[in-house]
């Protein structure tokens, strides 16, 4: 199992074919790294990867309170959560326990926090 | 102009022309020609009535005295129940006044009739308030309905209000006697009786009865036998077998039965209702409490008709209703 | 019921970061929106129902300044009526740019997915065409063409369909934003905020049932929350198993099988909170299968008064009293458990009876109606009234005296008096 950060991950050499494949289907290359540019086809994007490394790959989450990285295998959802290991933005364990978190998040999303501050 | 002789349905040959033909409504008939006097000071009327007790009538007879033989051109007859909506009623009462002002002079107004006026809902009413005002200086308007109490209060206060009670027997023989005298037919008392039996007070019925009755005879002498073979013939067969299938408990065939008047025949909700209404006092098995507890169910799904969004639902309630009622009185029997 | 409104209402987002879940998306959405992008592609925004696609459009028109035109796709269903309403919006609506207080407007077509049917392919291509522009420029570097290409207006696009296939035509004009169940910890963090607004006192753990229960659709954990909160006492995990849990999606034969086969109203009513049916359909479907439930005439007469008074709410509710919704519900949950009978399945009764009894029967209504319009002038009343009062006599008068003169003076052609012959008798 390969765990891969949105923002930016290595890959091995990948070949033409599967390089245009995977820009086609949502993933930025910078030069030397990669990123996950759309969310549209993400499952897809974990399907090509995972046949280059020849390995799972998931993906960190990034917690929309406290902006932390963290892994799905911890949750106790992940029985029933359909966007398991994809690269989504969640809530961490910690800040689950949080009082107030809807006004938290609110704000952070509001105040162009985290990865939205295209937002504002 | 049509010739009398030409017009081939009695009811419009024998419709009177001017007030003084009208034999009965006395007292309506003598405010009216106080108005005719002296045109200008006439208000804009409101007639309220059963069906078929001469509102229609008298209306017409008064565009016809103020307008002469071009009355017709005056006159703008609308239908509430017919019209879309009253955009579209505004829509047709300007380009009625419009069209027609060049012509003004010696006339003071046009007429506008506007019958079934009790169909139209309140913000209909509210609106049709508002043209009223807004053309009163060239329209008058003479508004005919059923129940003048489904009339919004500001309309009412600005019309002067005209009831016509149901004719009585008396003057319904007398009517179909003139008649079937005109049309050289001889009309046997008993067969009269059926007749305004039949016919519930709306003379219009009536006479449509005898002119059918009188189809059927070829000696020209119409008898009870005639009569009740027209009755047989143009009673709303579909309703009474939808009626009975509901009542004996099949409410699936009483439905899909509701479903082919509504489709082939375009029957609204209310056309039914009405229809089940005046059947179900004719359903020879119940006893009058148990039709007066049926009209009362009939009378509470009436009103959810008009509030509802869905005929179909309301009506398929109502005949669950008489499913539901059929059971239970023959659990009790 | 305690509250007047339906909380999904009542918390309805006002901004663009009150909505949870779907990160992604929502920037991409207002990206798209604040650049000048809109003018050459329309916004398609797809996934499960109830996760905020609709929610979004609003919020972001609201902080962003836009008004905007909102069309119900299974509303207006035809080409002509998407060209008619899309096609002037989107080369006539530059006037709105002088309007101080406003950026412009914005086209709004919801449910999409409604208008791909076999029959309607004509709906693809007015959406089509709004863009279609674009294409022209290639083809014919004509004047006119130059100044009319893209959108004067965003058109946003919103589809209930989680696979694309279906929307394959419009892919090619449109900016795809895809969204997505939402995360169970995102959903939990939202119920909470709404028990602490409505004074409800819920165990985190309970919460975390119905959002779990949810499948991940916001709008049906809210209207669950409601419902189960009813009651007014504190909210435990062993209430919500009485929910009935969400498939993904609600079709037309599941939501009726779970209506007519709850064991109570509120296992029913949690049904309808998660149907994507709308009202109206749902309504006329009930009232179609109803007597297959309820086979008893006296149980079937108790359903149909509930169904009577849930249309009458329906008739108050309008376009506009969404409050009045809930009774709606409660009262067509009531209706379909009514019956004492275990549930047993049968074959639902689809397409509704109305559709197939009115689109039969179409022609001969219309000439009905011509022929009794000519009845009503001749003799001052109105086609109702000539319907009922003087087509039976006049036909029986015909049937006698075929030489009677009246189809002559109501001046009816052949095909009407061959109806009035042959027509049964009402």
């Amino acid at each position: 199992m390969q765990v891969l950060n949105r923002k930016s991950f290595k890959l091995p050499f990948v070949g033409k074919d599967k390089f245009v494949r995977l820009t086609r289907v949502g993933l930025g290359y910078d030069g030397g790294s990669f990123h996950v540019r759309d969310n549209n086809n993400v499952e897809k994007i974990v399907d090509i990867i995972s046949d280059v490394l020849g390995e799972k790959v998931s993906f960190f989450q990034t917690c929309v309170l406290c902006g932390q990285d963290f892994l799905c295998s911890g949750c106790r959802h992940q029985d029933l959560c359909p966007t398991k290991d994809l690269p989504l933005q969640c809530i961490c364990e910690n800040c689950r326990a949080t009082p107030k978190l809807y006004d938290q998040y609110v704000k952070n999303l509001g105040s162009g926090k985290l990865a939205s501050t295209e937002l504002r | 102009m049509e010739q009398p002789e030409n017009i081939s349905m009695w009811v419009e040959k024998y419709r009177p022309k001017t007030l003084d033909e009208v034999v009965d409504l006395k007292s309506v008939v003598e405010s009216l020609k106080a108005f005719l006097k002296t045109p200008k000071t006439m208000p804009h009327l409101l007639f309220a009535g059963m069906p078929g007790t001469g509102k229609t009538t008298i209306a017409l007879c008064i565009a016809r005295q103020l307008f002469g033989s071009s009355w017709r051109t005056f006159t703008l007859e609308l239908n509430a129940s017919d019209e879309r909506g009253i955009k579209i009623v505004r829509e047709r009462i300007k380009d009625f006044a419009r069209y027609t002002r060049g012509a003004f002079g010696n006339i003071p107004y046009v007429i506008i009739i506007l019958d079934e006026s009790d169909q139209m809902t309140r913000q209909a009413q509210t609106a049709l308030r508002r043209i009223m005002e807004t053309s009163s200086n060239t329209c008058r308007f003479m508004l005919i309905c059923n129940y003048s109490s489904k009339i919004i209060e500001p309309i009412q206060s600005r019309c002067a209000v005209f009831r016509f009670s149901m004719l009585d027997k008396e003057n319904m023989v007398e009517h179909l006697g003139y008649i079937s005298g005109k049309e050289n037919v001889s009309l046997l008392p008993d067969a009269a009786e059926a007749i305004v039996e039949y016919s519930e007070g709306d003379l219009r019925r009536a006479i449509n009865a005898l002119q059918t009755a009188s189809a059927y005879t070829k000696t020209k002498t119409v008898d009870k036998k005639a009569v009740l073979r027209v009755i047989g013939e143009a009673s709303p067969k579909k309703v009474q077998l939808m009626l009975n299938k509901a009542l004996g408990s099949d409410f699936v065939e009483a439905r899909r039965m509701m479903y082919e008047l509504m489709g082939q025949y375009g029957l609204s909700g209310s056309d039914i209702i009405r229809q089940v209404h005046r059947e179900i006092f004719k359903v020879s098995h119940l006893t009058t409490e148990e039709k007066a507890e049926l009209a009362n169910i009939i009378g509470e799904y009436d009103f959810r008709l008009v509030e509802g969004a869905n005929d179909d639902i309301q009506l398929s309630a109502l005949l669950a209703q008489f499913s539901k009622f059929g059971k239970l009185r023959e659990a009790g029997n | 019921m305690k509250d007047e409104l339906m909380w999904v209402e009542k918390y309805r987002p006002k901004r663009i970061a009150e909505i949870v879940g779907n990160e992604e998306a929502k920037v991409s959405f207002v990206e798209w929106l604040r650049s000048n992008r809109w003018r050459k592609k329309a916004a398609l925004l797809y996934g499960p129902p109830g996760v905020g696609k609709s929610a979004l459009v609003h919020a972001a028109a609201n902080e962003l300044n836009f008004k905007i035109i909102e069309m119900n796709a299974s509303d207006i269903r035809t080409e002509k009526a998407i060209g008619k309403i899309a096609g002037p919006a989107t080369t006539f609506v530059a006037l709105d740019k002088f309007s101080a207080n406003t950026e412009g407007s914005l086209l709004f077509l919801d449910e999409v997915d409604g208008i791909f049917g076999v029959q309607d392919r004509g709906g693809v291509g007015a959406i089509l065409k709004i863009f279609a522009q674009k294409k022209g420029r290639k083809e014919k570097k004509t004047k006119e063409r130059k100044e009319i290409q893209g959108s004067q207006i965003p058109v946003v696009l919103a589809a209930n369909d989680p696979d694309l296939r279906k929307l394959r035509p419009l892919r090619k004009v449109c900016h795809l934003i895809r969204f997505r169940k939402v995360r169970i910890p995102l959903i939990v963090v939202l119920l909470q905020k709404i028990c602490l607004m409505e004074h409800v006192t819920a165990g985190f753990e309970a919460l975390e049932a119905i959002a779990r229960n949810s499948g991940g659709d916001v709008r049906s954990a809210i209207n669950d929350l409601q419902t189960l909160s009813e009651g007014g006492e504190a909210l435990r995990v062993q209430d919500v198993a009485s929910l009935h849990p969400r498939n993904r999606s609600f079709d037309f034969a599941d939501t009726l099988k779970g209506v007519f086969s709850a064991k109570s109203s509120q296992e029913a009513m949690s049904v309808l909170n998660s149907t994507t049916i709308d009202f109206d359909s749902l309504v006329l479907s009930i009232h179609d299968n109803l007597p297959l439930r309820c086979k008893d005439p006296v149980e079937l007469g108790v359903a149909y008064d509930l169904l009577s008074k849930a249309d009458v709410f329906r008739g108050r509710i309008g376009l506009e009293n969404w409050r009045l919704l809930k009774y709606f519900f409660s009262l067509i949950s009531q209706a379909t458990t009514v019956s004492s009978q275990p549930f047993q399945p049968f074959d639902f009764i689809f397409p509704p009876m109305r559709i197939i009894a009115l689109f039969w029967t179409k022609g001969k209504r219309v000439t009905l109606e011509a022929l009794c319009a000519k009845i009503g002038a001749r003799c001052h009343v109105s086609r109702r009234s000539a319907k009922l009062d003087f087509v039976p006599f006049i036909k029986a008068i015909l049937k006698e005296d075929k030489s009677a003169p009246l189809g002559a003076w109501f001046q009816l052609d052949d095909k009407e008096m061959g109806h009035l012959m042959n027509m049964g008798r009402l």
